[in-house]
């Protein structure tokens, strides 16, 4: 089917920083996008880091239950004035698949640059499934071409 | 007294007319739920299920029984969510809109197409709904003895000129209303063809709903409302006094039309046996004269012809026009002492 199962997956992503923006992994925390904007339970840790210390690059990884539809997305949410509240999950490993982020992006052009959000689209882990119903697809405009083609001969 | 061909063709347009609008409810009752996932607005985003309810592209969150979209026009706007989930046009714009990942959508593209590529402009000619309305109207000024009006071909290639000047804005301001920095003009301008749509004021009008028949709170909203029923009137009047004359215009159509040459339902001419009468010309509702005209070609499917087989019905010539499924005869025209 079009839709892999609903279930629970481990997420994985990383997200890069600007010198000095985030001062630690504490500085950073997950939100979901709309409604209460709930922290969501991580482990953050920086990956890589600038040379005053600061967060270069953030590995960023929660468990997370999907739905059936399309793409999630999350809030990453950094600053002096950010605490991660909940702590990281204890199994993520038990978990039955891991997702990556697809991409993250600014939301809006004037963040402030030690401060701010960032938008974090989590895919699910590729199906072949999906891309199963392009070689069908392919033959039949391809037979259509080749028709026309001979009907225009 | 009507011709068996034309008789079949009213059978599966009013019986499609019915499942088009009201499967929603008749055929979800039967399966107690909807068939396929449907793809879902990411966060932030309009759909049609989010707009404001006074908003006239607006559906009242009804899924659909089959979650695709067909060739033809089935409308989102149907009551009880239709029997398809929308058109080919609403299909590009709201998911050009939603930023979907092509992968999302390969199964949808696999169902149209192959839809599309099997039948052609046939869903124009037996399934559309507008068309069936379209023809039913027709009828009515036939009943008044009103002559039809003719167009002139340069006329009717203006109004295929202008379809695609339909449809390439349409999936322009889609896209444009997906970006980041635009989102706060999807309010007014998701679904850009559906704001004028004549599909979009009928349909749910057969289901008793006319929350979506205008909307004046905005500047915006307002200039959709009369623009829609500008439309609508268009509409009423090409169907009425140039016969099919709207479906030059009309970018699902057009769509359509890129699948039918080179569809395996082939209208065909046998040119020995054509004596260029143009009963076929007189009876096209398309108002094309390629029947006739054409000449040393075997396959007859212009990207206009909705392979209604008024033709067929017209043609005084045995076995000169018929039309073939994969090379398979399935009717042909049959001699008639009154129009030889």
């Amino acid at each position: 089917m079009l839709a892999p199962a609903a279930g629970a997956y481990a997420v994985k992503g990383f997200c890069a920083f600007a010198p000095g923006s985030v001062a630690s992994a504490e500085n950073l925390r997950m939100l979901t996008v709309g409604g209460t904007c709930e922290e969501v339970s991580a482990t953050v840790h920086a990956a890589a880091s600038w040379t005053d210390g600061s967060v270069k690059l953030a590995e960023i990884a929660f468990a997370f239950e999907a739905g059936r539809d399309g793409p999630t997305y999350f809030w990453v949410e950094w600053g002096s004035q950010v605490r991660r509240a909940k702590p990281g999950p204890a199994a993520l490993q038990s978990l039955s698949q891991t997702l990556y982020f697809e991409e993250a992006e600014v939301p809006s052009p004037d963040f402030d640059l030690g401060a701010g959000t960032l938008l974090v689209r989590v895919e699910r882990h590729p199906d072949l499934w999906y891309y199963a119903y392009f070689v069908p697809t392919a033959a039949i405009l391809g037979l259509l071409v080749w028709r026309k083609a001979r009907l225009g001969r | 007294m009507m011709r068996p061909t034309a008789v079949a063709r009213w059978s599966v347009q009013i019986a499609a007319f019915g499942l088009l609008i009201y499967g929603g409810f008749l055929v979800k009752a039967a399966l107690g739920r909807s068939v396929l996932p449907g793809v879902s607005a990411p966060a932030g985003a309009y759909s049609s299920n989010t707009l404001p309810q006074q908003s006239i592209a607006w559906a009242p969150g009804d899924e659909p029984a089959f979650n695709f979209y067909p060739p033809g026009a089935a409308c989102r706007f149907n009551p009880g969510g239709g029997l398809f989930k929308a058109c080919i046009v609403h299909m590009f714009s709201e998911n050009l809109t939603w930023r979907t990942p092509l992968k999302y959508l390969s199964l949808y593209l696999f169902l149209f197409v192959l839809l599309a590529f099997l039948f052609g402009r046939a869903w124009c000619g037996w399934i559309c709904p507008l068309g069936t309305l379209g023809d039913a109207l027709t009828g009515l000024r036939r009943l008044l003895h009103i002559d039809h009006a003719d167009f002139s071909g340069g006329f009717r290639k203006a109004l295929r000129i202008c379809s695609y000047g339909i449809l390439a804005p349409t999936l322009a301001v889609s896209a444009f209303i997906g970006m980041p920095a635009f989102t706060p003009y999807q309010c007014y301008l998701f679904l850009p063809y559906c704001q004028v749509c004549p599909a979009r004021l009928l349909c749910p009008l057969f289901g008793g709903r006319t929350s979506t028949l205008a909307d004046f709170t905005n500047g915006i909203s307002s200039f959709l409302s009369i623009a829609s029923w500008v439309v609508l009137g268009l509409f009423v009047a090409a169907f009425f006094l140039g016969r099919r004359i709207w479906c030059h215009l009309c970018p699902i159509g057009l769509v359509n039309s890129w699948f039918n040459r080179g569809s395996p339902l082939e209208l065909r001419k046998d040119q020995v046996r054509c004596n260029r009468c143009a009963a076929c010309a007189d009876a096209c509702p398309m108002g094309l004269d390629h029947v006739v005209r054409k000449k040393g070609k075997a396959v007859l499917n212009e990207p206009g012809c909705v392979l209604c087989l008024r033709c067929v019905d017209a043609c005084p010539r045995d076995s000169c026009l018929s039309v073939t499924f994969w090379g398979k005869q399935l009717i042909q025209s049959k001699y008639r002492e009154t129009h030889s």
